[in-house]
């Protein structure tokens, strides 16, 4: 530890248990002058990060109108003061001198400053003429998991059950999805049942395609404070990239892409070979099931998936994962056979505590629905789950994923908790809550997010307005789309945002939004608890709430009525907790989130729930039931382990395209840059995208660090300079390309295959070709 | 760096997850802000972005050269929190053509 003595750091911790103890008002004591000067005058308030899915507490700062200072609030449980440096910046993210702050309305090429009744009449007449025209299917919402609750609950209740379409989509589709199927087939609903405290309590974390210490940053760090304190802990990063997590895990198992799949299945073979499955929980909890195979890639426009599940026995399951041995899968992964045997009984050892954690590897897949099932399948014959310090956690991305996209359902075919548009008794209750005729939610979801920019490239969407994400920058095969979306014929693109972005720029309306703190909000995170902000400051301009203005378009189109609200959050959220009530989703009435650091759901009675399925922290299981998946009632109760095989990716390298590309997140930047972009520090540390590429592989070709090379696909071509030795280091045969820089479309050279299941497509994996530029 | 400061963020820093989180809400957000870190310091000189933070620690372990000591030397990801410093401009800026 550098020339820091062991004493040293010692003396640093007992002053930090001792102030601790003492508590604020000692701590407040020895403030420096200057620094409580400053403050006197500023007024302080509470909201979750407006970037990540972990919805780290923060406490902001203001004065005269304009945010002076955010710190990392010391009260939230899931940070307990900490942020990452996107944290430390968020009172800079709304002052970019480019904000947007008028309407602004498409005259050629130039875009001309609108009044709002200007920019809402032309819409809704757009709107309106697309439905008389080419019906309500030709007009569609694109929104976000940064939507607040509030503003998906509106969006989906306005086109499902006003307009009558289900063209609902949020970009959550493209990061989201796969972990939504992988819950629903394995335990019959969504979300995990774990909380963040398993990474202070557990001391075995598999991480599987989750960068944490780039991309969820501050759970990462509870993590490794775990592991200072107890010398039992180890953290095992399975990825096909040696990361930051990767440098500072116990142990990196690099595998070659897609080739998790069997991974997970050799890992259950030996739990079943050597035994080490816990027989009785098999046998109280847990059913087995077989899928369709060679389910294709969703390539094809219009392409359709139903999976047609059969029950099969154990011993059926036990002869699906006989040819996963761990000889033949260390051919296909490269991972040793040796590792894959110690790793599989350093899942089932008994004295450990075992979780799994992973993001985007997983999710964005051609078989991203499989993998997450594969992964529950270990914890489920390990019986390693619902236990306190032991879950697999799905980690989201975005800091509503969860709260907004998944619990509202602002999926073309999902209705809010866990319910679907394809079941009439669920149309039903939406139809009984919202006062409308259930005729009104058509019984057939449309378009996943791909799907529905392709219709718009077909021109069968003619009208989309996109809130709260920027898909033209973030949409894999990204040249099709963006094309597809200026080729006129009635098409119509409004974009609310807060900055111009490449959607923006698109766009025949630009509505300028307000954003975090300049609206009152509630999102969602990862863990299942929903975190409530008020507003604190005004928006700039003429800038107006997405909420305001999706209602805005209501009232024009004649459904007003859907929404009389005089305090439209807290009247939203009232009416909204009625579809979660006794289905296990059981939300607090409004207040309880105002002075809470967020409730983890199901809260009944005033108790939030931190696990879910397990007596004695779940109320919906009794007393002497032990474990119960109450969600999976088709299954008796039971959660399923599937068998689902490895199957390989669309595009594979080949000898025109040798190198596979990964794209993904960096550390500094959310998503495609908008808001990050406009903060000095931030892209002073990290200005524009870079191809990390391996030392052979470079020199292989003659290519030197920072030299720029040529990556091209069968789609796209794009110049970059590589990184040799970056943060992110690159494996032989590999590239990684950052998605941020809004003047490097990477995923241009994406391929838009998705996942039959899930619907989400994998950014993960295509063939490309690097040449010097 | 002040001592008061670095004690401050000793509070702030050395103590996360090692306690308790007081079970019973308040909302008294200035007092928690007065205890909450506020932003790291950005780092003024070049430096070696590693995964260990042996680069950093050498000077700020050990107050080498005068450099400030870190009040949680066990965190090693710097530049998780930690930026560069001396901003230079560089930000998006400008893009939509507006007529008046
Ligand atoms: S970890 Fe995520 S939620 Fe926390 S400060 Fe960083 S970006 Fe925000």
């Amino acid at each position: 530890m550098g020339g820091l003595s062991r004493r040293d750091f010692l003396k640093a911790s007992a002053a930090a248990a001792a102030f601790a103890a003492a508590g604020a008002s000692a701590a407040a004591s020895l403030r420096p002058k200057d620094a409580s000067a400053s403050e006197g005058d500023i007024r302080w308030g509470k909201a979750p990060c407006r970037f990540c899915g972990t919805g780290c507490g923060v406490l902001i700062g203001v004065r005269d109108g304009r945010i002076v200072a955010t710190k990392g609030d010391p009260q939230a449980p899931v940070n307990k003061g900490l942020n990452c440096i996107k944290g430390y910046f968020l009172s800079k993210i709304l002052y970019g001198t480019d904000r947007l702050t008028k309407p602004l309305i498409r005259k050629g090429d130039t875009m001309v400053e609108a009044s709002w009744d200007e920019a809402m009449t032309l819409i809704a007449g757009k709107f309106k003429e697309s439905i008389d025209k080419h019906g309500p299917d030709s007009v569609a919402m694109y929104g976000s998991g940064q939507w607040t609750v509030f503003e998906g609950y509106a969006a989906s209740k306005l086109f499902k059950g006003g307009i009558g379409t289900n063209n609902v989509e949020p970009n959550a589709r493209l990061c989201m999805a796969s972990s939504v199927t992988g819950f629903m087939s394995t335990f019959g609903g969504d979300e995990p049942m774990g909380c963040f405290d398993d990474l202070d309590l557990g001391d075995t974390f598999f991480l599987w395609g989750a960068n944490m210490a780039e991309c969820h940053p501050v759970l990462f760090s509870r993590m490794i404070d775990n592991r200072l304190r107890n010398p039992q802990v180890k953290i095992i990063d399975f990825a096909t990239r040696y990361t930051r997590t990767s440098q500072m895990a116990d142990q990196y198992v690099k595998f070659n892409p897609q080739t998790d799949l069997a991974l997970l299945n050799a890992i259950a073979h030996v739990i079943i070979r050597d035994k080490l499955y816990d027989e009785q929980f098999i046998k109280d909890h847990v059913v087995f099931k077989r899928g369709k195979e060679n389910i294709g890639y969703g390539l094809e426009d219009k392409f359709k998936f139903a999976d047609e599940p059969k029950l099969i026995g154990f011993d059926e399951y036990k002869a699906f994962l006989k040819p996963y041995t761990p000889e033949y899968v260390a051919k296909l992964s490269s991972v040793p056979a040796k590792t894959i045997v110690e790793l599989a009984h350093l899942y089932a050892d008994k004295s450990r505590k075992v979780n799994s954690l992973w993001t985007m590897g997983f999710n964005q897949h051609t078989r991203g629905t499989w993998v997450n099932n594969l992964a529950y399948n270990v914890h489920l014959l390990t019986s390693k789950i619902c236990k306190p310090g032991e879950n697999p956690m799905s980690l989201t991305g975005q800091p509503s994923a969860c709260g907004t996209t998944r619990e509202v359902g602002t999926f073309t075919h999902r209705l809010p908790a866990d319910m679907v548009v394809m079941n009439p008794e669920h149309r039903e209750k939406a139809a009984r809550i919202w006062g409308i005729d259930p005729k009104k939610i058509p019984a057939k979801p449309t378009y996943n997010a791909t799907e529905m920019f392709r219709a718009l490239d077909r021109g069968d969407i003619k009208v989309v307005w996109i809130q709260v994400t920027n898909p033209f920058q973030s949409l894999p095969n990204l040249s099709r789309y963006r094309k597809g979306a200026r080729k006129g014929d009635g098409r119509f693109i409004v974009v609310s945002d807060i900055y111009p972005t490449r959607s923006t720029e698109l766009a025949d309306v630009i509505l300028p939004s307000a954003c975090w703190i300049e609206k009152e909000g509630m999102f969602g995170n990862a863990e299942r608890r929903t975190q409530h902000w008020f507003k604190q400051i005004d928006p700039p301009g003429e800038a107006r709430n997405d909420l305001w203005q999706t209602i805005e378009l209501a009232k024009r189109l004649g459904y007003g009525s859907l929404f009389p609200y005089t305090y439209p959050e807290k009247e939203i959220w009232e009416e909204y907790r009625k579809f979660g009530e006794g289905q296990g989703k059981d939300l607090a009435p409004y207040e309880s989130y105002t002075k809470a650091r967020g409730l983890c759901w199901p809260v009944v009675n005033g108790k939030e729930t931190t696990y879910r399925y397990v007596e004695g922290f779940d109320p919906y299981v009794k007393a002497g039931e032990g474990i119960k998946f109450y969600k999976n009632k088709a299954d008796h109760y039971k959660a399923v382990v599937w068998a689902r095989p490895y199957e390989p990716a669309p595009e594979v390298p080949d000898r025109h395209y040798p190198f596979w590309l990964c794209t993904g997140r960096v550390l500094e930047h959310w998503h495609t840059g908008t808001m990050t972009g406009r903060v000095p520090e931030i892209m002073r540390a990290n200005p524009s995208a870079v191809c990390e590429m391996h030392p052979v592989d470079a020199g292989r070709l003659g290519i030197k660090d920072h030299q720029k090379v040529k990556i091209t696909s069968r789609r796209g071509t794009i110049i970059l300079p590589v990184n040799l030795n970056g943060r992110g280091k690159a494996e032989k045969g590999n590239i990684f390309v950052a998605f941020f820089d809004e003047g490097k479309l990477i995923n241009e050279l994406c391929l838009d295959a998705y996942c039959p299941i899930s619907g989400e497509p994998d950014y993960k994996k295509c063939a490309v070709k690097i040449e010097k530029a | 760096m002040n001592v008061a400061v670095c004690l401050l963020a000793v509070v702030a820093c050395a103590s996360f997850f090692s306690f308790p989180v007081q079970a019973e809400e308040r909302e008294d957000y200035e007092s928690d802000a007065r205890y909450a870190e506020g932003q790291p310091p950005a780092i003024p000189h070049p430096f070696r972005d590693t995964a260990d933070g042996k680069y950093c620690l050498r000077c700020h372990g050990t107050g080498l050269n005068g450099a400030p000591l870190s009040p949680h030397p066990v965190r090693i990801t710097c530049t998780e929190c930690h930026v560069k410093g001396e901003i230079k401009k560089h930000t998006r800026e400008n893009k939509i053509k507006t007529k008046d």
